[in-house]
């Protein structure tokens, strides 16, 4: 070995002795906040390495689903409560004595849930005298003519369909259900606080509903229980456009969760340069 | 669980395929040398933890992606040294891009005189860590991040240049003086 490279390994060793007085080490919430994170990632990978979908991510996609299915049955159901009920012609009388008819297995044990969708047209009696053939044969026109309850469908529509104004009944059981499922979920949302409905909101994406419950001036800033805010819950399911709402709200996006992890970083560790660059125009780098 | 005789390669895909201890291995295996490495090239200690938790960040989200046939520490400091001129790019320390140029040299460069901010304080030179502390500041940028990138990461030659993608000779010739150097500023101190 040459001089030099003699040389080279003693200034090596020298550096290497004294490096560690020097600089320290990384805080512990550093530490803690890099381990908590391995851990988050670590959940998104499957047995191949390859990420998955997290419960959040399925959380997200239920929260969704829910949502959806309120907003069908609402469009289903609302015109029926809201419009008032046409003079039956002859043809729709007769349908709706059908539709009564094909329920009327149920009446009998009324509190127990319909057992079959009554939209099939099985068992249909003969066409009246007033009703053209063709106003009861089309398909497309079995579901509709349910509004005006006929007797023997009234106890099946009573358990059925909780809002029942106006002497309506929801119809057939399908849209019994998710007007009912509709109502609850209507009622549980209205009960949480403006922060939970906020993080929903946030987590979902949901730019109106943001926008609707920013008019209420919730705490922007209210934490789950694992410490996450809204702008978090953002963040993490990659709402770019939610992000930027929030910051505009006022939103703190200095608020770590309670691993300690903000949601900038979370941001940077999952890649997203669009947020990242969002939270780069309020100043937060 | 015992961590002997693994190597970081095999703890890699260990938590690329869910198992998180593997990672908390890793990462106390090679804590200190990133950190140090970052430390000594942006010279501020909330700077270096942001850093610190960029890099890991990076190294937990990307494990699935890792190449075995690559080392482990060469990929780390790699994403240590990207992440590193990406905050100065990116005005992180106030520094202006257009005021000090696009290439990673420069950028370092302007780091290293930083008045107050630098790899390591002038003031820092009463005693024998100082004195390494002040020579290692006073190298030429280039010549630091090659040699802590050596003496840190513990990278062969070929590997400093593939990190800091210059030629195997222009690399030899950067350790060299930054050695040369280093050994002249101690003297001196001495």
């Amino acid at each position: 070995m040459s001089g030099e490279a003699r040389e080279d390994q003693a200034l090596d060793a020298r550096y290497r002795r004294l490096a560690a007085h020097e600089v320290g080490a990384p805080s512990e919430a550093t530490r803690r906040a890099i381990l908590a994170q391995a851990r988050v990632l670590s959940a998104a990978f499957d047995s191949r390495g390859m990420p998955r979908r997290t419960s959040r991510m399925r959380a997200g996609a239920a929260l969704f689903g829910a949502l959806a299915a309120s907003v069908v049955a609402g469009l289903i159901v609302m015109p029926r409560w809201t419009l008032s009920p046409a003079p039956a012609t002859p043809a729709q009388a007769v349908v709706r004595v059908t539709a009564a008819e094909s329920a009327a297995p149920a009446a009998p044990s009324a509190k127990a849930p319909p057992p079959a969708p009554a939209l099939a047209p099985v068992n249909l009696p003969a066409p009246s005298v007033a009703a053209p053939p063709v106003a009861r044969l089309r398909p497309q026109e079995q579901p509709a003519p349910v509004a005006d309850a006929a007797p023997q469908a009234a106890p099946v529509a009573a358990h059925a369909a909780p809002p029942a104004r106006g002497g309506a009944d929801s119809g057939t059981p399908s849209t019994t259900a998710l007007a009912a499922a509709s109502a609850r979920i209507a009622t549980a949302a209205a009960l949480q606080p403006p922060g939970a409905r906020l993080r929903q909101a946030a987590e979902a994406g949901d730019l109106s509903q943001l926008e609707a419950l920013s008019q209420e001036h919730p705490d922007l800033d209210a934490r789950d229980a694992l410490g996450r805010t809204a702008l978090m819950l953002a963040t993490l399911n990659g709402h770019a456009s939610a992000v930027a709402a929030l910051l505009a709200y006022g939103a703190d996006p200095r608020l770590a969760d309670a691993q300690g992890v903000t949601p900038l970083a979370a941001a940077r560790a999952a890649g997203n340069g669009e947020i990242v660059a969002i939270f780069a125009r309020y100043g937060v780098r | 669980m015992s961590d002997a005789g693994e190597t970081d390669e095999s703890l890699i895909e260990r938590y690329a395929g869910g198992e998180v201890a593997a990672f908390d291995i890793l990462y106390h295996r090679h804590e200190m040398r990133i950190w140090r490495y970052l430390m000594r090239q942006v010279g501020n200690r909330a700077t270096a933890e942001e850093l610190m938790q960029e890099v890991w960040f990076a190294v937990a989200r990307d494990a699935p992606r890792f190449q075995p046939r690559a080392r482990f520490t060469t990929w780390l400091f790699t994403v240590a040294r990207n992440r590193m001129l990406d905050a100065v790019r990116s005005s992180r320390r106030t520094l202006s891009l257009e005021a000090v140029g696009y290439e990673s040299g420069a950028l370092l460069g302007r780091l290293s005189t930083e008045p107050g901010s630098g790899p390591l304080a002038a003031a820092m030179v009463h005693d024998e860590h100082g004195a390494l502390a002040a020579a290692l500041a006073q190298l030429p940028a280039e010549q630091r991040d090659a040699f802590l990138l050596q003496v840190e990461g513990e990278l062969s030659i070929e590997e400093v240049a593939g990190v800091t993608r210059s030629s195997f000779e222009t690399t030899k010739s950067r350790l060299r003086y930054a050695r040369s150097k280093l050994r002249g500023l101690l003297r001196e101190h001495a």
